[in-house]
This record gives C-alpha cells, structure tokens and sequence, in this order.
C-alpha cells in the first residue's frame, strides 16, 4: 500500500470512530434528553416524609422489600382527624353512582390534599357498581351480605373496620356516614390476618400485586397505603399475606385492603405520586381527605377546587366557586389586578391584596383581601355572599359553612 | 395377473367412506355430544365433584371411612360444610364459614369456625351433631388467632392449630400445651426470611433490621399414628416447612427448606415414612423415617390438562390417590380425585397394545373400542344412517351410539351408566360394556388401576 492511501485509511478510521463515539453519545442523550432535561442516574432516599397539610403527612419508604427480596416503594399518607379542618371523606366518581374517573380528576374535583383509590367495583350494564356496602355522605347506595371487610366512617368521625354484612348483626348502622367494603381484612387489633381465602378471593388478585390498603393506627391516625414494586410492572408487588404483615408493622391496629394492581393510585399534595402516575386507571370512588371548613351553599355541599383558606378568621375559596356554584360571572382585569363579581344586578369589585371593596360602586372595609394563593384567586367568602344578598351561617363547632343564596 | 398394490379405487372408495364415517360422526356428536371433545379425557382424574353454588370453594377435605367426602366450602357467600357421597349426593350440611372439619368417631363432627361474619360470632373449634346442635365449644380470642385445623386425639383432647400456634386444650378448655411456631425454628434446617418492614419494638424504641424472623402460616397440625405431631407449615411465598413434635409439643425435626413451596399436607405412614403434598410445586414428596428424601411424584401433568385457575389444597388419601381441591378458569370450583397411575389394561394378565392410553372418568374406564373389539373376536360396524355401531360376537349384538349411555342388546335396553365418547377420532367405549353385552370377564385393581380382562380362546 502506499503511504497516500495508509493516511487516507487512517484518517477514514479516524472519522470512523469520531462519528461511531458521537452517534453513541446522541443516542444515549436522545434517550435522556427527551424532556430537554439530561438525567443523571441518583440514588433516591431510602425515606422521604412532608408535610402536606395540617394534620396531613406523606411519607415514602423505599428501604422494605417484599419476602421474595424484591424492593418496594410504599407511599404512605397518614391523616389526623382530629385536627381541625382535616377530613377523610368517601367520594363516588363523576355525577352519577357508575360513573369512573381517574384519582386525579377526582382529586382535583374536590380540592383534595391527598386521596386513595376506593373498593372493588363490577360492570352491571356499563355501569361500575361498588362490590358490597356502599355508603356518602350518610345515604346508603349498596348493600350486600358479602363476606367482605368493610370501613366505616361515623358521625364523630370515628373509623371503624370490620364485617358489617346486614342491618341483623348487631351493628348501629344509624351512626354511619360513610361505609366501604373492600378487603380483605389485613390487620385485626395490631395482628397481620389472612383473610382472602375466607372472603372469597380468587385469580390473579392472589398473585403478587401492586396494592392499596387503608389503616388506623391504635391513636386513630388514618393510614392511606399503596405499596409497589421498586419496578413498575402489572402482576408484581406484594402478596396479600405481605401486604397484611406490612401494614402491621406499619403501625396498622385495623387495616383493610382495596382494590389494588393497576387501580392503585396515590395523590399526595398536587398529584399521584405512584407508578399509577404513568397511565391511571379510570376508577368508580376514592378516599380522598379534603382540608379546610366545609361550605355548603344552599344547603347542599359544594367542593372548591383548592381548599378555602382560613385567613383573619375569613374564609377565603377559589374564585372558580362563585362561578360555577353562585352562578355569578367573573371577570379578571390584569393591569389594577381587580376581580369583577356580577350577579342580577349586583357588582362587586375586589382588587387583590387590597381591604377597600366595590359594592354596586359603594366602597367597604373588608377584613381580609381578596389573595392569590399558588396562582389561584381567593376571594373573601362570606363578604362576596352578603354582598349579593345573600346570608352566610358559620357553625365553629361542625367547622361548617352555610351560604344562602337565591 | 396383475399384482395389486396400489388399487387406486379402492383406496378412493375407502378414503372417502372413512371420512365419510368421520365427518358425520364428528358432526353428529360436536351436535349431540358436548363431551365429544372434552379435554379433561386426558388427564387421569379418577372421581369430581363440582359444586354449583358460586361464591365458595374448597378448602379442607377429608375422605370418611364410608368413602364420603367431608368437605369445607370457603368465600364471601354460601360458605358451609358439607358431606358427599360417591354418587355426588350431599347427605349432609351444616351453614357456617369453617376452616376445617373433621368427622368424630362418635359420629359428629369438629369444626374450625371462623368467626365469619363477625361479631357477634367470633372464632371457635366446635363438636356439632348431625342435627348441627353445638355440645362443645372452645372459644379464641381475635381473628387473628382463628382456628385454621382442629382434631381429637387419641386421648380425647383437642389439637388445634391457629396461624402461628399450636395448641392442646382438654374438653374442660384447659390448655395442655401451647407452642409459638413463630419461635419454632431448627435454625440450622431453614432459611429464616427476612422481614418485611422494619420491626419497631416499642420498649427499646429501636428497629431491628438485621433480625431475621421466621413468618408462618399453618395449615395444620395432626396427630399421626405413631402419636408424634406433623405440622404443616404452607409459609409466606417461600419457607414452607413441615415440622414433627413429639407428643408434649417440643420441636423434634424438620422438613422443607429448599424442597417445599407451598406444602398443605403431610402424613407418617404406618411404616414411618413421611409424605408431603407440596402444593406449590405440584409434587409429593417421600422421606424415609430417618428423614431422608426418596422419592417425588409429580401431579403438574394433571394440572396442566386441565383449565385449573387456582389450587386451594391438597389431601392423600389411603389408596395412595390425591383429593386436590381446585377452581377453575370459569369460576367453577370442584374436588378431584387423582392418580399418577395412567391406568392399565391386561388381556389374560399380558401387557395389552391398545395403541392409545385408557383414561378414567368418575371412576369408570374407557377404552378404545375399535383395538378392543378387534382383540376380542368382536365385529363391528357403523350405521351412517341411524348413526350407531352394531357389535357382535357369537349370538350376541350389541348396538350403542356415543353420547348415549343406552345401548341395546339382543333388543333389551343396556343401562351404561357412561356414554360412549369420541376423543381425537377415537371411540372410546366404558369398558364395562364388554361384560354388560358379551359376558367377557373384567378384573378390576383399584390400587394399580389395572384393569384384567378375562378371555379364554
């Protein structure tokens, strides 16, 4: 060979490798870079714990594995009732008993701070029915004799798990508000219990799975549950056995499984926080835990979509609600950062972070501004009520707001 | 002349008659005969029962001395026990979600209860008369200590095995012995699992991560013959383990390891050997007396022929079958009785070429019927147009058609009992025909599933 054609060969191997060393790198990076951002592999902490809420606490625990030594992430929300303003709360997806949604939607339907999907569900002609007991807001939509474990929340907001089959067992059914059947039981006064075969599990839900499971510890924290596979997969997780004995040594003094594999979904703060997140199941109902007073309008409930807020001892709620509910209209002025509230005849003019307010041109001394709360406009509830004649009640017992409005 | 050897015709002739024969044959019985082309001809299930009530499937099972089948049905609904006979008669039924039951000697019967459906019921063994009036009762203290498997031993008290305890209680309720089966490990004989979550233990207020602890879930504990304790130990995932106690409840040895998936029972023989059914690995397996590993016998052939969705348990039975308790992709839920012996079949006490397996169903032996006639002097002959054979031997005609377990011979009306079946293109017919029609003496071993037909020519 010639020296002429030795350089031309070293140089095109040269080019060779540059261009075999580049594409390797794009490659790798095309893979990373897909949200323009490049990931670099991190560790991630073997425990993580926030506080969402008042009285509302998310914790994720990666240092557990299942019994086959198969790493888990447990994603854990605990719920302490007894702070003001903190509730758990059984919710049906959509309008209408049947309809499904997925958590995320549901959660942001009612201003959750952290929700859980519900109880199993079957199709009756399209529609998914609840499987077993099925109780809101104190009215009784489902009833079944099933040997299924149940949770029921009462009037005092006590929780209470356990088999509750028929008015005939000597249980005070009047006191409930809210009942789910899920199953099975997983922990019975602190003790892991095996229940699946008993309640009549069958198929694949015996398999290992993702799973979700709700718990009280023995001082009344409610324990929201989902735990999974490091590995996000279907048909892996843990056994329901496993599931039992974890939610024991969680702290679980009653706990009872729901329906898990794909339908298990964790929101916690602004949203889901497990596998589910990659592509979530449409479900028929959820525990979700809402904070802030209740309002209700007219005697009937109504959800603002961020929890109302508690300032000055005003309650502030989303703009969106006097939209929507008050059938009010709203308009939003940039430059003098004014909401403007119409309604009939009525106009109410509120600039944001200022106490004077517009009545029909009037001005008010407000006790608390109109404010913008994570982006969202809240508006001082019970001043924008009266301002359009309405009549606002405050129970500081029940935590309860009543707007009346024609 | 012209040597024959390929009689173009002919061959056409005959081809299109045999598939002729076929053709309607399978057509007449795909209509008629749903069992046609029933894929459970294969596997060697000698008895079923199949309950038709959804909503609970089996659980515990024993075989009576009367050959009854004693039988627990566990769910969410219609869970009772119930006694079967052999003809799949339920001669008895008590109403209640039980985890085991057993029959007493004086004739009534010592059931687990589960506490099912809650308060006011709670966990308790009971001794209830065929009349389901309650003489004796013991009652546990949680749900988490429900009694998974009770018996009365020899010296009339009560062994009773919860998930993690076994204990002895005497009919006044005393305790006898207790034993923690948490704590009962042969440390060098297993591999104990590692923890779930971290174990906090509130006195210390520390976790203990690196302690290992041993997580059961028993099946249950029996008195064998010999007045030792074999404890069945199904585990979590892994760590199925039998474990023997003496008769004071103190751990004598153990088996399982790496051998044992999900063992559901095991049983001393009166020679003392063990034998475990496995029902994870679909095996049992025979240690000798010393605890030495012989043999492993497999049932996962049967399994696989058969639409099985779940295994609920398993029991052997004296005659050396498996009772297995299974549900199946429908969602029906039965009891099947099972031998590993392909059953055989001797003509004069020789080995017998049929060229196909005979197979069992509920008890009965089907054979195929062309190599089975032809062996046996006996013509036959198909009638394309009322669709049935005619088979004769000597003076003697029979006429049968599958899916019917009527046949005639010589003009009397033949009750079966079985219907005659095609399978892969092959009528099978129950053996019992050849002595119901022709008289041709049939010789019967149970135990080996061997079947003797008699025939001096």
């Amino acid at each position: 060979m010639t020296k002429k054609i030795n350089s031309r060969i070293y140089l095109l191997l040269l080019a060779l490798i540059i261009v075999a060393m580049t594409m390797t790198d794009i490659q790798a990076d095309t893979e990373n870079e897909e949200n323009g951002v490049v990931e670099v592999k991190e560790v991630l902490p073997l425990r993580e714990e926030a506080e969402i809420a008042p009285g509302v606490k998310y914790i994720v625990r990666r240092d557990i594995a299942n019994l086959a030594g198969e790493r888990l992430h447990v994603h854990i929300t605990e719920v302490d009732q007894t702070v003001v303003d903190t509730e758990l709360k059984l919710v049906y997806a959509g309008e209408e008993l049947g309809d499904t949604q997925t958590l995320s939607s549901i959660a942001n339907n009612y201003g959750a701070v952290a929700a859980i999907n519900g109880g199993f569900y079957s199709n009756q002609n399209g529609r998914r029915m609840p499987v077993g007991n099925f109780m809101v807001d104190g009215e009784l939509l489902s009833e079944s004799d099933f040997y299924r474990a149940s949770m029921g929340i009462t009037v005092d907001d006590e929780i209470l798990f356990g088999y509750f089959n028929s008015k005939e067992n000597g249980f005070d059914w009047d006191n409930l508000v809210h009942m789910l059947t899920g199953g099975p039981m997983l922990v019975s006064e602190g003790q892991p219990v095996f229940q699946a075969i008993a309640e009549g599990f069958t198929g694949s839900v015996l398999s290992p799975n993702p799973r979700s499971a709700v718990g009280m510890k023995a001082d009344g924290v409610v324990m929201l549950v989902v735990a999974e596979r490091e590995v996000p997969g279907g048909r892996v997780g843990l056994t329901l056995e496993e599931m039992a004995i974890l939610m024991a040594q969680l702290g679980a003094y009653e706990a009872m499984g729901l329906d898990s594999g794909g339908s298990s979904t964790m929101w916690a703060g602004d949203k889901v926080v497990n596998h589910a997140a990659r592509s979530e199941r449409a479900i028929a109902n959820a525990l979700v835990v809402l904070r802030g007073p209740k309002i209700y309008l007219n005697a009937q409930r109504i959800y603002p979509d961020v929890p109302p807020q508690l300032v000055g001892g005003r309650t502030l709620v989303p703009i969106r609600v006097l939209m929507e509910k008050l059938g009010a209209r709203v308009d939003w002025k940039a430059e003098t950062r004014s909401v403007y509230i119409t309604r009939g005849n009525e106009e109410i003019v509120l600039e944001i972070g200022s106490n004077v307010a517009l009545v029909n041109g009037n001005e008010h001394i407000l006790d608390v501004s109109a404010e913008t709360v994570n982006g969202r406009t809240m508006v001082p509830v019970r001043f924008v009520t009266e301002a359009l004649n309405g009549f606002v009640n405050w129970d500081g017992d029940k935590r309860r707001i009543d707007l009346y409005l024609r | 002349m012209r040597l024959v050897i390929f009689n173009r015709e002919r061959f056409y002739r005959t081809f299109k008659v045999t598939t002729g024969f076929l053709a309607v044959l399978l057509t007449w019985t795909g209509i008629f005969s749903p069992l046609a082309f029933s894929s459970e001809a294969k596997a060697r299930v000698d008895w079923e029962y199949r309950d038709g009530v959804s909503g609970a499937h089996p659980g515990q099972m024993e075989v009576l001395p009367s050959g009854n089948l004693l039988l627990v049905l566990n769910g969410f609904i219609n869970s009772r026990v119930i006694e079967v006979d052999r003809d799949k008669k339920v001669v008895w039924r008590h109403d209640v979600q039980a985890n085991s039951a057993v029959r007493l000697e004086n004739g009534n019967t010592l059931i687990s209860e589960s506490g099912a459906p809650g308060k006011p019921l709670i966990p308790r063994v009971v001794e209830v008369t065929p009349a389901g009036q309650v003489v004796w009762n013991y009652e546990l203290p949680s749900l988490a200590d429900a009694p998974r498997y009770s018996q009365e031993m020899s010296d009339g008290n009560i062994l009773i095995t919860t998930r993690n305890k076994i204990l002895k209680v005497n009919r006044a309720g005393e305790t006898l012995f207790q034993v923690n089966a948490d704590q009962l490990t042969d440390k060098k004989g297993i591999n104990a699992l590692p923890i779930l979550g971290q174990k906090y233990d509130k006195e210390t207020e520390k976790t203990a991560s690196s302690e290992l602890l041993h997580l059961t879930n028993l099946v249950s504990a029996k008195e064998q013959v010999d007045g030792s304790i074999l404890v069945v130990d199904e585990g979590i995932r892994t760590g199925g383990r039998v474990i023997e106690l003496d008769q004071w409840g103190n751990l004598i040895r153990e088996w399982g390891n790496q051998k044992l998936v999900r063992p559901k029972e095991a049983v001393r023989t009166e020679d003392g050997k063990i034998i475990i059914a496995d029902l994870g690995s679909y095996n049992y397996l025979m240690y000798s007396q010393e605890g030495d590993l012989k043999d492993i016998v497999s049932w996962r052939q049967v399994i696989t022929e058969l639409p099985v969705l779940n295994q609920w348990g398993v029991s052997l039975l004296p005659n050396g079958h498996l009772l297995l308790g299974l549900s199946y992709t429908n969602g029906q839920s039965l009891v099947v009785e099972i031998n590993d012996k392909i059953p055989q079949v001797l003509l004069n006490g020789e080995e017998f070429l049929l060229g196909v397996e005979p197979f069992m169903v509920d008890g009965r032996m089907f054979a195929p019927a062309n190599q089975l006639f032809s062996s046996l002097g006996i013509r036959s002959h198909w009638d394309n147009v009322l669709k049935q054979v005619t088979a004769v031997k000597g003076d003697k005609k029979a006429v049968f058609a599958t899916g019917s377990t009527e046949m005639t011979v010589d003009g009397r009306t033949v009750d079966m009992g079985s219907a005659p079946r095609l399978v892969n293109n092959t009528t099978y017919i129950p053996v019992r025909l050849l002595q119901q029609a022709f008289g041709i003496d049939l010789e019967w071993d149970g135990s080996t599933r061997t079947l003797n037909i008699v025939y001096p020519h």
